[in-house]
């Protein structure tokens, strides 16, 4: 798994978890992005609070881009039911 | 933390949100102390975008919510979301979807109830609904602005052409759909893409999309990166 090997790296290079990445990429597209990690537990919701202060490089940012190519995916998110009730 | 601005009308929330759905919906057992300490803990640390719905539970996460933010109604705000088919009997609870004019109104009525609150900040769509125009299901949102029961409104999981034509009704301010850098699902991610052009207000034609935002790959989401139900809101609105 490319992306979640680049995910680790930069991860481990920021002292920081693969969540706490994945969290401060999306924070990095874009001032109008607000990503809503869900979660139940104190002990996660920290670690999601940390990645606000989390800045990631250029490099960084080529780096996880690459990783993840576009379309590259399989399988759908929710049953079929579900699937059909998103609009495109 | 500081704050994001979503959309024209003057929604400022929190960089990071806080999704309440599986305190109570599901991903296992519901443990109710713990979900209102973790909400507790999040106002503490800025985390102050809360984001629930009315299907969540169903109706139990609006209500959990509620109890979580007693006293403390000014230092957050609340997203919530209208638009299924409610049916508690039933396992899937979700027997369909519905938009209509009245159902909107009343689930907002009723949110409201369950929440505690004077008014939703943000109230979505939850998911589009083939068998009512969207302009009818704006337009029971945008009254209900004007009766100040919500402040800012939302769509969720909507296509480029359904936002355009919501967003002539009345200014939306914010997006929600499913999009990470493990996000599966690619055509997501496309339409958030056309979405943003729109925000951007170039052409709607241009083919190429900002590099970052093509990506969606497979894998983080379901090995090991906690952030799988990174879901962005995004603003399409700004120029």
């Amino acid at each position: 798994m490319r992306l979640v090997e680049a995910v680790k790296a930069v991860a481990d290079e920021k002292k920081a978890t693969p969540g706490q990445i994945a969290l401060a990429w999306l924070l990095a597209q874009g001032p109008d992005v607000v990503p809503i990690p869900g979660t139940k537990r104190r002990r996660y919701l920290e670690e999601n609070a940390k990645a606000a202060s989390i800045t990631l490089s250029k490099q960084d940012l080529e780096h996880l881009g690459r990783a993840a190519p576009a379309g590259g995916t399989a399988g759908p998110r929710y049953h079929e039911r579900m699937m059909s009730l998103i609009d495109r | 933390m500081q704050t994001r601005t979503l959309g024209r009308e003057g929604l400022t929330v929190s960089p990071l949100g806080l999704g309440c759905m599986g305190m109570s919906w599901a991903y296992g057992t519901p443990d109710e102390n713990e979900a209102v300490a973790t909400i507790h803990r999040a106002i503490e640390l800025g985390v102050t975008f809360l984001d629930t719905a009315e299907v969540y539970g169903p109706y139990e996460n609006e209500k959990l919510v509620g109890r979580a933010i007693k006293g403390k109604r000014d230092k957050v705000v609340i997203a919530t979301k209208f638009g299924f088919k409610i049916d508690p009997t039933q396992r899937p609870a979700i027997t369909g979807t519905d938009s209509r004019p009245e159902n909107v109104k009343a689930v907002a009525d009723a949110s409201l109830k369950r929440l505690g609150i004077e008014h939703i900040d943000l109230f979505y769509q939850h998911r589009v609904d083939r068998n009512v125009p969207i302009e009818e299901t704006v337009g029971a949102m945008a009254d209900l602005v004007k009766a100040g029961k919500v402040r800012f409104l939302g769509l969720s999981e909507a296509g480029a052409n359904t936002i355009r034509r919501a967003h002539k009704v009345h200014p939306l301010s914010a997006l929600q759909s499913e999009y990470s850098l493990g996000e599966r699902y690619a055509s997501s991610a496309s339409a958030w893409c056309r979405i943003r052009r729109l925000a951007a207000g170039s052409s709607p034609g241009r083919r190429s999309a900002p590099r970052s935002i093509r990506r969606t790959t497979t894998g983080a989401r379901n090995r090991g990166c906690r952030a799988r139900t990174s879901t962005p809101t995004c603003d399409w609105s700004r120029r």
